[in-house]
């Protein structure tokens, strides 16, 4: 498989690097914020599609600032997505959680774990390194897929549009 | 070299788990620095020859006394493995060895060719991980077969 084929908000700001995207906490929930745009950006999805259970109290622990707004950047785009397609025509996929670890050379690797694919984001201390992959199989046919390639803050939008289509198509 | 049908990689913590409970990426990290003498970067498994394999993971410490592997251990179908292999090892990415020691006649590792792109290295950690049969946890230690 190919990705290229085919609520109320506590104001306090937990972990702001200086960038309007930041992480805010309320209700005993995380919540991802643009924080020029609130309103648009901190809907809560619907549980079916909120990917975000557990990860962005994880991000709050990432030390590098720089690292840490690329990965806000990237749940952001995950999040406005899911949330403009789920506002068109409804998302009844019941999608996997995002897992995110802070690896031993400071990288921080997003992944979004399913069945037969695997998608991850691997955000780098020299960023201009970081990238993106999508790997699947097919344990009956034996047959294995795999692509991986740079991911730039330019790129990262029109990326996650491909994955979340792709994952949509899958789920 | 003869090798069994399956293989055990330990979980460290909780982290290399998704919230579904599957095994992650993160789980298959290879070491930073590559061997001097065939330039290999490593990660650490078990051969399951049988049941010891297992239990050495179980029983494993730290320096500190702790257990190493809090999280259980991840089995892995050795012929799952070797299709993935297939389409790495022409390129002479990756593939494994025993490498028994002393007190682990089990041990081998995983082997990732040093010199791949960053962006390649952890792709492959992704198939690796997919390649996860079931996970063990510590509480629950049973048979794999």
């Amino acid at each position: 498989m190919s990705i290229k084929q085919k609520k109320s908000m506590d104001e306090t700001n937990i972990t702001s690097t200086g960038n309007s995207i930041s992480i805010n906490s309320g209700d005993d929930r995380y919540y991802i914020t643009n924080n020029e745009k609130k309103d648009h950006y901190s809907m809560v999805l619907p549980q079916n599609i909120d990917i975000f259970s557990g990860i962005l109290k994880k991000a709050k622990n990432i030390a590098d600032p720089q690292i840490y707004d690329y990965v806000l950047q990237i749940l952001l785009s995950l999040n406005n997505t899911l949330h403009q397609i789920n506002q068109t025509d409804i998302i009844k996929n019941n999608l996997s959680k995002l897992n995110l670890s802070i690896m031993s050379d400071e990288s921080v690797l997003i992944e979004w774990n399913f069945e037969n694919f695997r998608i991850g984001f691997s955000i780098e201390p020299n960023l201009s390194e970081s990238s993106y992959y999508v790997v699947s199989d097919d344990k009956i046919s034996g047959a294995y897929s795999s692509e991986a390639n740079l991911l730039t803050p330019v790129e990262v939008d029109s990326v996650i549009q491909n994955i979340i289509n792709f994952v949509l198509r899958n789920t | 070299m003869e090798f069994p049908d399956k293989l055990i990689r330990g979980i460290a913590n909780k982290d290399f788990l998704d919230l579904e409970g599957r095994a992650c990426a993160a789980l298959f990290q290879f070491d930073d620095v590559a061997r001097v003498d065939d330039d290999y970067m490593e990660a650490s498994i078990n051969w399951f020859d049988d049941e010891g394999a297992l239990t050495e993971i179980f029983e494993k410490r730290k320096e500190t006394g702790e257990l190493q592997f809090k999280s259980g251990a991840a089995i892995l179908s050795r012929q799952i493995l070797d299709i993935l292999l297939i389409s790495h090892t022409g390129k002479g990415r990756l593939t494994y060895e025993r490498n028994p020691e002393d007190n682990n006649p089990y041990h081998g590792n995983l082997l990732l060719v040093k010199g791949l792109q960053k962006s390649v290295r952890v792709m492959i950690s992704g198939q690796i991980a997919m390649c996860v049969e079931r996970i063990m946890p510590l509480e629950n230690k049973q048979s794999a077969d």
